[in-house]
């Protein structure tokens, strides 16, 4: 088992940028979802709306699994499995957050060719996430420990 | 008019050919888990490998995640809850069949009015 600030993880948590964040339900169910997440000051960060299923999980069992892929870097034969405890919270992340998410995915290169391609589509965008279930939130992810596992 | 980026399974059949991340998800014990797998399909069969010596699956509830691209427009995948049936063992893997009880597939870049 690793430490979240063991070399390999932290590796991990720059070079991925999508995430498979698996939750239990309420009701005993097991749920995933990909998710973007940016890491800033020891906690992961994850917007979402406070009505989704992963905000209803959170609420309930706090326990939160996340894989990572490491794709930026290319790490064909093995992922990071990173058990964290989550909180969910109504409103966007801070500011900080907010301009480290708008680095990381919308003006890093590849990210910034995708949005100006579509940028016929930006109102769409706009529209999908203001019928997000709930209003906006975020979930905030505090790493606990993490193993390197094999992909098959 | 609400929006939606869902489509058809078939929108993402080559997707799901060689699909760059691919996970099941599962409970165990009081908590959940979550493996990578290898994921293959046979028309619309689906079975993931798992090494010998991974979890047994036999008869839980799972839900195998298939999914690629980082940027928003390029955000595709599909997701399939079902229950877990062991396959048989090849190449080197355990392989278990999933019948899907819930399908969805998305493509961001597909984004459109419903």
């Amino acid at each position: 088992m690793l430490f979240p600030d063991a070399p390999v993880v932290q590796e991990f948590l720059h070079d991925s940028l999508v995430a498979h964040v698996a939750s239990r339900s309420a009701a005993g169910r097991p749920f995933v979802t990909p998710l973007w997440f940016t890491p800033h000051a020891g906690v992961l960060w994850v917007t979402t709306g406070l009505g989704t299923r992963l905000a209803k999980n959170v609420g309930h069992q706090p326990e939160v699994t996340l894989l990572l892929w490491g794709e930026r870097r290319g790490r064909p034969g093995e992922a990071l499995r990173l058990r964290t405890r989550a909180t969910c919270h109504a409103g966007l992340p801070p500011w900080p957050v907010l301009l480290r998410i708008a680095a990381r995915y919308y003006l890093a290169p590849g990210a910034l060719a995708s949005e100006i391609g579509n940028v016929t589509r930006w109102t769409l965008r706009a529209r999908y996430y203001a019928q997000v279930s709930g209003g906006p939130g975020h979930v905030r992810l505090v790493p606990l420990d993490a193993e390197v596992v094999a992909r098959p | 008019m609400p929006v939606t980026r869902d489509v058809e399974l078939d929108a993402v059949r080559d997707l799901l050919a060689r699909p760059p991340r691919a996970s099941v998800t599962f409970l165990d014990g009081g908590g959940v888990a979550i493996v990578p797998v290898r994921a293959r399909f046979a028309g619309d069969r689906l079975a993931v490998g798992l090494p010998a010596d991974g979890p047994d699956l036999a008869g839980r509830e799972v839900v195998v995640l298939i999914d690629d691209g980082p940027w928003w427009f390029r955000l595709r995948g599909a997701s399939f809850r079902g229950v877990a049936r062991r396959e048989a063992e090849a190449e080197g893997l355990v392989w278990w069949t999933v019948e899907p009880r819930r399908v969805l597939a998305w493509d961001y870049g597909a984004i459109r009015e419903a």
